[in-house]
């Protein structure tokens, strides 16, 4: 689509007075779906399977779901119990996303996640902690498969289920 | 209230604007400068050529004195004095060089004719010539370059180029032609010759007028003048001819171009002149003034881009919104006018999404206007009261509110009604400076830019956290 020169002089203004977007984990990201899948015992018992996660960034807040599914991404291999998470008190700063969510049963756990690039796709790489620091899972690697259109059409932005 | 406040506003603006006359201005032209050169008068017999007694005095300087006067009625021109102007040349700085210079050849150039050495005497006629001319020298002293040309045309007699000999002869009686001639002074030959160039220089009173063109246009140009006009008495059949000739320095041409016969008493010769005068004046093309622009224009129209930043603002990020100004203007005096502003704007998306619904606004400004102008520009200062109406918005600083769905489970457990502002539709008062400029690129049309800021005071319980818009502009418009 062409931008008509209103929008252009629009985008213009606004880059003139100083508001650009920068870095940032706007989108889905997903565990890869050929390798092995991610062990998260220690989080949701007897979880083996893959990781999803549905973000919004708003200045340095991110706003988002964490999803899990046991084969493939779609609603019918979703997760039997917890499927859904609610990312909490979200930080994307100096290239690290940080976030806490709560499992089932009330366990609340940290997240802390380095943006980078593995070549090919951008990567949040790291691992999910308990609330004093300790991980408990072995280095995770999420890569961007969509941005915010995605979450739309796939209706991300819904949040969990209620149960 | 407030929509009855629009209201009032806008039907005064227009009761205003419809009361008052299209201003009509009348055409104006730029002065013609003229220089108006003294009747040459050709109307001696070439018979008394080689009389003993200076020819009588005829009418020509009475005459040159009317048209003179005559051109300088003229409308539209301006006319410069022949003997101050022939003074001025004088007094100019390379005058007196190439004065001297001139005189210098030509003193040796006699010396050289004495000694029989009559193409080295030609050969430095033609350089002391060539330096007079630089300083148009005939315009000064005629009688004395007419000697040059007379002793250039004897010195081609003698090396027997008599074609030559005749054009040099010819100018000398053009240049002075009061000439005479001592009888036996001269070989019978050059005598001869002498009366041919006479009575061919009475003949072609037209085709002499302006021998060279260019060098005159030049002079016209050094000397700032629009416009020669040179003017010949001559007499054809024993009926007195004036002949009239403008060389117009734009056109590059003779624009005018007449001969008229003179007769009856001298107030019947006058009133031919002032006849052709008229005609002159009438059929010369002249260059119009533009009027200022502040005459031109009675009303301004003008519709421009917007961009509008909040110094206060309900959000985290400056909140910037886009839109159109519709402007439109009434000069009531010259640089002083009345202007009402309607502005239409849309908030675009703050940094960090704190406006969960777009904010659209609409403001009418109406103030008077001061404004200074050139020919083609025009700088003015508006200071406005004016009335702002926002639309009903809402804001949220917590990223829930703005990721989940509206209605969804997920708006419903992590963003609960606290963390959302809303704001219902207000309208604001306050005053607005307007600070514009608009370049006209034709008579009428024209761009504009414009920097403007505004205060609130009202509602005066403060409830809305904006204030303080500074809009820039950039567009376009008509006035006329």
């Amino acid at each position: 689509m062409i931008p008509s020169k209103i929008q252009v002089l629009g985008c213009l203004a606004v880059i003139l007075l100083g508001c650009s977007s920068g870095p940032n984990v706007d989108g889905v990201w997903q565990t890869p779906s050929s390798d092995t899948p991610v062990s998260l015992d220690a989080l949701f018992p007897g979880y083996d399977g893959r990781l999803q996660l549905a973000l919004g960034q708003y200045g340095k807040d991110v706003a988002g779901t964490l999803r899990l599914y046991t084969t493939a991404f779609s609603l019918s291999h979703q997760f039997e119990t917890c499927p859904c998470a609610y990312v909490e008190r979200g930080e994307f700063q100096g290239n690290v996303f940080t976030f806490s969510f709560e499992a089932c049963g009330g366990n609340r756990f940290i997240g802390v996640f380095e943006k980078g690039d593995d070549g090919d796709n951008e990567t949040l790489r790291g691992v999910i902690q308990d609330e004093k620091g300790v991980p408990l899972t072995e280095e995770l690697t999420f890569a961007r498969v969509g941005d915010d259109n995605q979450i739309l059409e796939e209706e991300l932005n819904q949040g969990c289920p209620a149960d | 209230m407030p929509s009855r406040l629009i209201t009032t506003t806008l039907v005064l603006s227009l009761v205003l604007g419809a009361s008052f006359p299209v201003l009509c201005a009348t055409a104006q032209f730029k002065d013609q400068k003229v220089l108006v050169l003294p009747i040459r008068e050709l109307v001696h017999s070439c018979d008394d050529l080689f009389s003993p007694h200076p020819p009588p005095s005829g009418d020509a300087v009475q005459l040159g004195r009317f048209l003179q006067q005559q051109v300088t009625l003229a409308q539209y021109t301006k006319t410069i004095s022949y003997s101050k102007f022939r003074s001025e040349l004088a007094g100019s700085a390379s005058y007196k060089e190439k004065l001297v210079l001139g005189r210098e050849r030509y003193l040796l150039a006699k010396e050289l004719y004495r000694e029989l050495r009559q193409t080295e005497a030609e050969d430095n006629l033609l350089r002391s010539i060539r330096f007079l001319q630089q300083i148009f020298y005939e315009l000064v002293e005629p009688e004395a370059l007419a000697e040059i040309y007379l002793l250039l045309g004897v010195t081609r007699m003698e090396l027997g180029r008599k074609a030559e000999a005749h054009l040099a002869f010819k100018k000398a009686m053009f240049l002075n032609p009061r000439l005479r001639i001592q009888r036996g002074y001269y070989p019978e030959p050059v005598e001869q010759a002498l009366s041919i160039a006479c009575e061919d220089s009475r003949r072609s009173v037209g085709s002499i007028s302006f021998e060279d063109v260019d060098r005159a246009l030049q002079f016209m140009k050094n000397w700032k003048l629009d416009a020669i006009l040179i003017s010949i008495l001559s007499k054809r059949e024993e009926k007195t001819t004036l002949f009239l000739g403008v060389l117009d320095r734009r056109s590059r041409s003779v624009v005018y171009r007449e001969t008229i016969t003179l007769a009856g008493s001298m107030e019947e010769k006058e009133a031919q002149i002032s006849r052709a005068v008229g005609r002159w004046s009438a059929c010369t093309a002249r260059d119009s003034i533009q009027p200022r622009l502040e005459e031109r224009h009675r009303y301004v129209f003008s519709a421009a881009y917007q961009q509008m930043a909040y110094l206060s603002y309900p959000t985290r990020s400056i909140l910037n919104t886009t839109g159109f100004s519709f402007e439109s203007g009434f000069f009531l005096l010259r640089n002083f006018a009345l202007v009402a502003k309607a502005q239409f704007t849309s908030s675009l998306p703050d940094r960090f999404g704190d406006m969960l619904s777009p904010l659209t606004s609409f403001r009418l400004i109406l103030g008077p206007a001061f404004s200074v102008s050139g020919d083609w520009w025009r700088l003015y200062v508006v200071p406005g009261a004016e009335v702002h109406m926002l639309g009903a918005f809402s804001t949220s600083s917590d990223p829930d509110c703005k990721f989940y769905k509206k209605d969804s489970d997920g708006f419903e457990a992590m963003c609960p009604g606290g963390q959302i502002k809303k704001y219902p539709v207000t309208f604001l008062g306050g005053v607005n400076v307007s600070l514009g400029a608009q370049f006209f690129f034709s008579n009428r049309l024209f761009l504009s830019t414009a920097l403007s800021i505004s205060t609130y005071f009202m509602p005066f319980d403060r409830s809305i956290e904006m204030n303080f818009p500074v809009a820039v502009e950039a567009g376009g418009g008509i006035a006329f």
